[in-house]
């Protein structure tokens, strides 16, 4: 192999074969993939993104949420994605035709988010788990993102948009256990200690109620009195992205697809 | 600091394998190798230098990311460090900022060494360096500042891509120039890895960038398959061929002895430009990609152990019988290391790209250990030793201190097998309890005991469960494992920060003046 040309030409055939195969050949046969309408809709499957959602796109990108979530729902024997109930259907390429680039990911170090508008629509909900993971998922190990928040004094009028955080930290002074209880039958629900005190579900107006229970030293609600935390620009285009992930709706079977016409 | 030369391997510089037919005497030889080294002092050393520079970044924002995969507060309140943007930051910094700079490094020294030419053009190779340096920089605080655009390995912006291109692209115009003007008539086959590393990579990152990541963006899935084809191919014809050709140098250079079989080396060369591009469709079995593409992409990952295997051998009867040079030579015993975990990295990942196998441990950490064991115990390793030999020949000074070696020769084995242990048995528990198991193990080894546990927990293994182990109970039980992965981390910390001292403590001055190597002192050998 002392011959420079005809190293160069098997670099370059070795090479171009794969070019071909891997990245050619499903460009063209994919291609003919097309978002379909379902009877009587108005709108297609999948919808194409809005503006708000597209610029939520971008936060989900920036923020690398790809990183520890995927968006896929695998099928065949991989079965067990369906059984979590992350979806109901293998995934298809129809689901990913609006995305720009598609967010496969690689690592499920949470859950997958391909269906999580339609698992978790509430909007407060996916406020209150971007800004505080663990309140609704004790030992999650997912990252605050409480950059997206700003935590304001309350002005003449509170902001519309304000999360509701229906949680108070709990303070005991002795028998925690039984005082633990009490609690929990006077209807807060505890979720995690930190720092010494329970932080637990309960509306914070009533919190006086939580308070006369003989053992507890203070109740203070999740965000101080005369405070209030309200969602960045950002933080709201990306609930809205969230929000949009639903694909839940029937697809055509994949033996539609895959030949060149 | 007690002994100032640790450049222990033998002379076997007389056996260098593109002048082992040369009839010239050995004195004309070992002044033509000095020429050679004293052109490559500038455009090399820069490209050592920032290699190791980019190393430390990249290592301190891995262990950043992996601090937070077990403590999430940490650091919290910083958009530019969340876990999101630092990740990215450590994988893109190592391979752009170290793997590929450091390769691209030790190819240029290896490829003026090969065809005998000193360093042409070295004004163009150090403006390379410099956009590359530059290109890097950019592109982590693009990533840094939330410009990222979450696609792997394509994180940095354009700004950056297009400098990192443009420097590449020098590189490889400077390597078949420098190929066309070559003085030796043999073309070995550390050359042949670099000319198609050169060649390969430019199509494969120009590709990608206008496919995925462009206005021009195809629709779809497809961009998967091309992001794919890509991420494997980084790993597969650039960094795996720059790893070879820095073993195939390296190796019968230190012992002092040819190549095993040419004949073998063209076979693992080949079959490795035949399969390797085909393989990386295997990062989508189980996707909403079309079957006999990912069956396409298993059957050539499959194939891969006939270059493997012939490089294993090749390598193998090559060194065996010298290896009690392991003991003296530093130089060997990184490039040893990395040429066994070569051939370990490569089976593991045949095997992992096999439907049944890749079912529990898609989406795991596993994942993760196969991929530091490729680019940290085979690449990494390779390139340390290359470091070892290269430096003290550009700089003619030799190294501060053995000591000092040896600390960042066993940080950087005994933290790379912590974290490929931790990961490998923490990814298992994930896969398995994701896909297959009945209850979490550790419940089961509390209930039952080690053996009998874990026997149960074999036992317990459905293709799939109608109430599969809760997601959060498999997060919680893996914790531990993600704090093994710090303090591993923290390890290859320690290791990296013993390298910096050595490699910029030589740069710039410090160290003994090289005479000659350990057991030829009084040669004044290059």
């Amino acid at each position: 192999m002392n011959y420079g040309p005809l190293l160069f030409l098997g670099v370059f055939l070795t090479f171009a074969g794969a070019w071909i195969g891997m990245v050619y050949m499903p460009t063209i046969t994919l291609n003919q993939v097309q978002a379909t309408v379902q009877e009587g809709a108005t709108v297609s499957n999948p919808r194409p993104y809005n503006g708000q959602e597209q610029l939520g796109r971008i936060v989900y990108q920036r923020e690398g949420c790809v990183y520890c979530h995927t968006q896929q729902i695998r099928g065949g024997k991989f079965n067990n994605d369906q059984l979590r109930g992350w979806g109901s259907r293998r995934s298809h390429p129809q689901d990913y035709i609006y995305d720009y680039p598609v967010l496969l990911g690689t690592m499920r170090t949470g859950p997958d988010l391909i269906n999580i508008g339609a698992r978790q629509p509430n909007q407060n909900w996916q406020h209150t788990h971007l800004y505080d993971p663990q309140l609704i998922t004790p030992g999650s190990v997912m990252a605050p993102f409480r950059f997206l928040y700003t935590k304001k004094k309350i002005g003449s009028v509170p902001s519309p948009d304000a999360l509701v955080f229906n949680y108070v930290f709990v303070t005991i002074e002795q028998d925690e256990q039984k005082v633990l209880e009490e609690l929990t039958n006077a209807g807060f629900v505890p979720v995690e200690k930190r720092d010494g005190k329970w932080v637990g579900q309960f509306d914070p107006a009533d919190r006086e109620t939580l308070a006369q229970i003989p053992g507890v030293k203070a109740v203070e609600p999740y965000v101080e009195d005369g405070y209030e935390i309200v969602p960045t620009e950002d933080a709201k285009n990306l609930v809205a992205y969230l929000l949009s992930l639903d694909r839940t709706y029937d697809v055509p079977p994949a033996e539609n697809y895959g030949r060149i016409k | 600091m007690s002994t100032p030369t640790v450049e222990a391997e033998r002379a076997g510089d007389m056996l260098d394998p593109a002048s082992m037919r040369a009839s010239q005497d050995q004195e004309q030889l070992v002044s033509e190798r000095q020429q050679i080294d004293a052109s490559c002092r500038a455009p090399v050393t820069l490209f050592i230098g920032s290699a190791v520079g980019w190393l430390m970044v990249g290592t301190l924002f891995g262990l950043l990311a992996s601090i937070k995969l077990h403590s999430p507060e940490f650091l919290a309140e910083w958009s530019w460090l969340t876990f999101g943007r630092v990740r990215p930051a450590h994988l893109t910094v190592v391979i752009f900022g170290w793997a590929a700079l450091i390769g691209l490094g030790v190819s240029i020294w290896t490829m003026c060494r090969l065809c005998r030419t000193p360093l042409i053009f070295p004004q163009m190779l150090v403006i390379a360096g410099i956009l590359w340096d530059i290109g890097v920089a950019a592109g982590l605080y693009g990533i840094l500042s939330g410009q990222s655009n979450s696609i792997e390995y394509l994180e940095f912006p354009h700004y950056a891509t297009f400098l990192l291109f443009a420097a590449f692209a020098l590189c490889a115009i400077w390597g078949i120039t420098t190929f066309t003007r070559r003085k030796a008539g043999h073309v070995y086959v550390s050359i042949w890895y670099i000319f198609g590393a050169f060649f390969w990579f430019p199509w494969i990152y120009s590709t990608v960038q206008i496919l995925e990541n462009s206005p021009w963006a195809v629709q779809g899935v497809p961009q998967e398959t091309v992001h794919w084809w890509f991420g494997h191919n980084v790993l597969g014809v650039l960094l795996t061929p720059m790893g070879l050709a820095a073993i195939y140098y390296l190796l019968p250079k230190v012992i002092g002895r040819p190549v095993h079989s040419y004949y073998l080396s063209i076979l693992g060369f080949w079959s490795l430009a035949l399969f390797y591009n085909w393989a990386g469709g295997h990062h989508l079995v189980g996707g909403p990609v079309p079957a006999w593409l990912i069956t396409l992409s298993i059957v050539a990952s499959v194939m891969m152990f006939i270059p493997v295997i012939s490089t294993a051998i090749n390598h193998h009867l090559t060194a065996y019988q010298h290896l009690d040079m392991l003991r003296k030579s530093p130089v060997l015993r990184f490039v040893v290391f990395g040429a066994v975990s070569y051939t370990l990295v490569s089976f593991q990942g045949s095997m992992m790209s096999v439907r049944v196998l890749n079912e529990p441990f898609h989406f795991t950490h596993h994942t993760i250990a196969h991929a530091h064991l490729g680019l940290y115990a085979f690449y990494t390793m390779v390139m340390f030793g290359a470091i070892y030999y290269i430096l003290p020949r550009l700089t003619g000074r030799e190294f501060l201190s053995r000591r000092l070696i040896n600390v960042q020769f066993w940080a950087a084995a005994l933290g790379i097998t912590l974290m490929f242990l931790a990961l490998t048995v923490g990814g298992a528990v994930q896969g398995f309890e994701w896909n297959h198991a009945a209850e979490p193990v550790g419940k089961l080894i509390d209930d039952y005991g080690f053996l009998e546990g874990l026997k149960r927990w074999f036992a317990g293994m459905q293709d799939a469960q109608e109430n599969p182990v809760p997601f959060m109970t498999v997060v919680r039980e893996i914790i531990p494992y993600m704090w093994a992965r710090s303090v591993s981390g923290t390890m290859l910390f320690i290791s990296h920060i013993a390298l910096f001292i050595l490699v910029f403590w030589n740069i710039f001055g410090g160290g003994v003046k090289r005479t000659g190597t350990l057991l030829f002192p009084q040669r004044s050998d290059a």
